[in-house]
């Protein structure tokens, strides 16, 4: 009896000092990596595109990965690209000659035994070895190309279009954290009351008193919490790929892509990597940085329009930017047409998640079918037919 | 059912011993065939046939290459080092590593290729590592199942926390951890997702394994199917297909699931560190409020544990649904190009309607 005593005086002590505890906030700085020169930055590590592995004793490894201030963000990813291509280009040079080699004897073949379809097939080689000794030879120049003077014009040297995607799910994931936490508090102390039950050891008067209070109070928050947890799975997993597509895919893909492509029987995969890794290098993250900046605009401008506007369903729409004047508008129609007591307590509960949705969902598959779109049109062009897998995939979406 | 063509190689050797006197055997009689022909054109005067005839040679000629050398080609294909895909690519753990060692270092090649030592090269090979790679994104996800279950029984545990008083026989009752049984929900969710996760892992490991082993199948038949004219096109469909499983496949699991294998092991570590705090023994007055605080205190709870189960969720999902699909789009673009060039392109649009 006592322990039971203690351990409720515990649950009201922690439950009072709920209100003064904060969560840590997940960063990307300063992630502990391997450094194998600790007096000069190294680019080559596992650090994320766009980050160096510097010097730093509080790390557990003494280095961690920071954006360096002043440098441009993609620096480390051309160093990264460049450390991977004096592996493989040397390689792939000698790839190219092969192709050459064979498709001259191949030719040499077609002339000698008077076969036409071998000289034709031996001249379209040729001039795809061509195309892969130019891929090959200015892989380097490509890539400083597409970044200083593709992405840097488009958005700005030092937008870092993937920042920019991570502030823009982060701004999404936040809210929905301080929902499920409010929702929390919210239930936490009602859900408890609602089952107190009056207990008699004889007769038949057990009863729930306050279990009324349920339907009303208590299962409404917890649908939203259930949904506010599938979005925010889907928010997370958005992060993950652009976290591995930012660290990981670009600078391995694009070189192994560009080496593939040299022999024809891998030429298509080879066009198909290289689509895939300029695709959600380049066009992923910049439609992102492209959105982000329409929501973030129009949030800007309309807390300009009306600094002090208060939400009529108890929700404000500022948090969530993305299109406020139509929820806004759908929500005092419903609010006109039904009845008021429920339309406010659903709009107590619910009201937050759609413009929510089309951030978290709406928005991002728009990206992803863009990004698509690009791979499907750009492998083709790079030696790969995907026109079957490519209708897959738009159906997938 | 079949046998792993680099880990049991000699079985395999067997097989194909076995096997390419048939096809040599087809492949003489198409030429005999074709060589009849020829001459019934000859002597008939008609082009169209000898024309046809002389493709034949020229694609049983093909098909002998193949027969000859295909032994050659998939030793060459078993001794390839996985470390041409990066110097961090990790080696299978080895069966003849010294007890106590770390096994994974004991068949670490520097050799870029090894042709030579089939036996060591064949726990670095691409299938051996491929096998491990998604062998260990199994076990992970397995592991964060047990902790997030364990984790859940904890809150579901905690949120049956019931208080009552009767004094007289008559009194009241109530629930004061109910509230938790949301949190519980949750987790359960993230639990089903987890669950998911794993059984597509299972079947990643099961398609791995099963590619080694159907491979020589395959392209047996495959080589049988390619001697004869009528059948030339199914038979070079089925060659590009094992050979895209044999290779691409694996190199690709190896690629690009070590890429991932080090964010995935980082967020389990953060699940399990998160879930430390509110597991901690109770040796003092000071732990228990701690312990207590982190079961019910939601700041707490969103911050670490539950933002730690669905942060490694989301690096799970990129393991089971994008990485697969890059892999499978990658593998059906090199089916299709090889397909075409030694036999009929594959038609995918039949697979694609599986998506």
């Amino acid at each position: 009896m006592m322990n039971a005593w203690r351990a409720l005086l515990c649950i009201v002590l922690v439950a009072a000092l709920l209100p003064t505890l904060a969560s840590a906030a997940d960063t990307i700085e300063g992630k502990a990596c391997a450094h194998s020169d600790p007096t000069s930055p190294d680019f080559s590590t596992e650090c994320e595109c766009g980050q160096t592995c510097i010097a730093d004793s509080a790390s557990t490894t003494g280095s961690a990965c920071y954006t360096v201030p002043g440098a441009n963000w993609y620096d480390p990813c051309k160093a990264k690209i460049e450390s991977q291509w004096s592996f493989w280009g040397p390689i792939a040079m000698l790839g190219v000659l092969c192709a050459f080699l064979v498709a001259a004897f191949a030719y040499m073949l077609g002339i000698g035994f008077d076969v036409r379809e071998l000289r034709m097939w031996a001249k379209s080689e040729m001039y795809q070895a061509f195309a892969s000794a130019v891929l090959v030879g200015a892989l380097i120049v490509l890539t400083y190309i597409m970044l200083d003077e593709g992405m840097a014009v488009i958005l700005g040297a030092n937008v870092n279009p993937f920042a920019v995607a991570h502030r823009y799910l982060e701004g999404v994931a936040n809210p929905l954290i301080d929902w499920y936490r409010n929702f929390y508090n919210w239930t936490y102390w009602i859900e408890a009351l609602t089952t107190l039950y009056k207990y008699e050891n004889m007769g038949p008067g057990e009863i729930y008193l306050l279990v009324w209070l349920k339907p009303i109070l208590v299962d409404p928050p917890h649908l939203a919490m259930h949904f506010i947890i599938q979005v925010l799975m889907i928010v997370y997993f958005q992060e993950s790929i652009l976290s591995f597509i930012q660290q990981k895919m670009f600078s391995v893909l694009l070189p192994l892509g560009v080496f593939l492509r040299i022999f024809p029987i891998t030429r298509g995969a080879g066009g198909l990597i290289i689509a895939l890794a300029i695709g959600f290098f380049f066009v992923y993250p910049t439609i992102f940085a492209f959105v982000a900046r329409m929501t973030e605009e129009q949030a800007a401008m309309e807390a300009a329009l009306s600094t002090a506007r208060a939400s009529t369903v108890g929700i404000n729409f500022e948090q969530f930017s993305a299109c406020e004047h139509d929820f806004e508008d759908a929500a005092k129609t419903a609010e006109e047409q039904a009845n008021p007591a429920v339309v406010a307590k659903v709009n107590q509960f619910h009201s937050f998640l759609p413009p929510i949705i089309l951030k978290a969902v709406f928005y991002p598959m728009i990206i992803f079918a863009v990004t698509i779109s690009f791979i499907r049109i750009a492998a083709p062009l790079l030696g790969s037919d995907i026109s079957e897998v490519g209708q897959g995939l738009v159906k997938l979406i | 059912m079949g046998f792993p063509v680099c880990s049991d190689f000699s079985s395999f050797q067997g097989f194909v011993t076995g096997w390419q006197p048939v096809v040599i055997m087809a492949t003489f009689i198409v030429f005999l065939v074709a060589g009849l022909a020829y001459i019934l054109a000859g002597v008939a005067n008609h082009r169209g046939v000898r024309l046809w005839a002389i493709n034949q040679v020229y694609e049983g000629i093909v098909t002998l290459i193949f027969a000859l050398f295909f032994i050659g080609l998939v030793q060459w294909a078993c001794t390839l080092d996985a470390h041409m895909l990066g110097d961090d690519v990790k080696c299978a753990p080895c069966p003849e590593a010294v007890a106590g060692a770390d096994p994974t270092l004991a068949c670490t090649q520097p050799a870029f290729f090894n042709i030579q030592n089939l036996t060591v090269a064949n726990h670095c090979g691409t299938f051996k590592v491929a096998e491990f790679y998604v062998q260990d994104f199994r076990n992970t996800i397995e592991q964060a199942f047990t902790t997030v279950a364990v984790l859940n029984g904890f809150i579901a545990f905690a949120s049956t926390f019931t208080w009552y008083t009767a004094p007289g026989g008559i009194g009241m009752q109530v629930s004061l951890g109910h509230g938790l049984t949301q949190v519980s929900q949750s987790l359960s969710m993230g639990i089903s997702a987890i669950g998911v996760g794993l059984l597509l892992a299972m079947a990643q490991v099961l398609l791995v394994r099963i590619s080694e082993q159907l491979f020589g199948y395959l392209m047996v038949a495959g080589l049988l199917l390619r001697s004869f004219g009528a059948t030339r096109g199914f038979g070079g469909s089925l060659i590009a297909i094992a050979v895209g499983f044999f290779l691409v496949y694996p190199l690709a699991i190896v690629l690009l699931y070590g890429l991932l294998l080090n964010n995935l092991h980082n967020d389990y570590q953060d699940l399990v560190g998160a879930t430390q705090s509110s597991s901690n023994a109770f040796s003092g007055i000071q732990d228990a409020l701690a312990s207590i605080n982190n079961m019910i205190n939601p700041v707490a709870w969103i911050g670490n544990g539950v933002n730690a189960a669905f942060g490694f969720i989301a690096t799970l999902a990129v393991g089971i649904i994008f990485i697969p699909l890059v892999i499978f789009i990658v593998l059906i673009s090199f089916i299709k190009g090889l397909s075409a060039a030694i036999g009929e392109e594959v038609d995918v649009s039949n697979l694609t309607r599986l998506i």
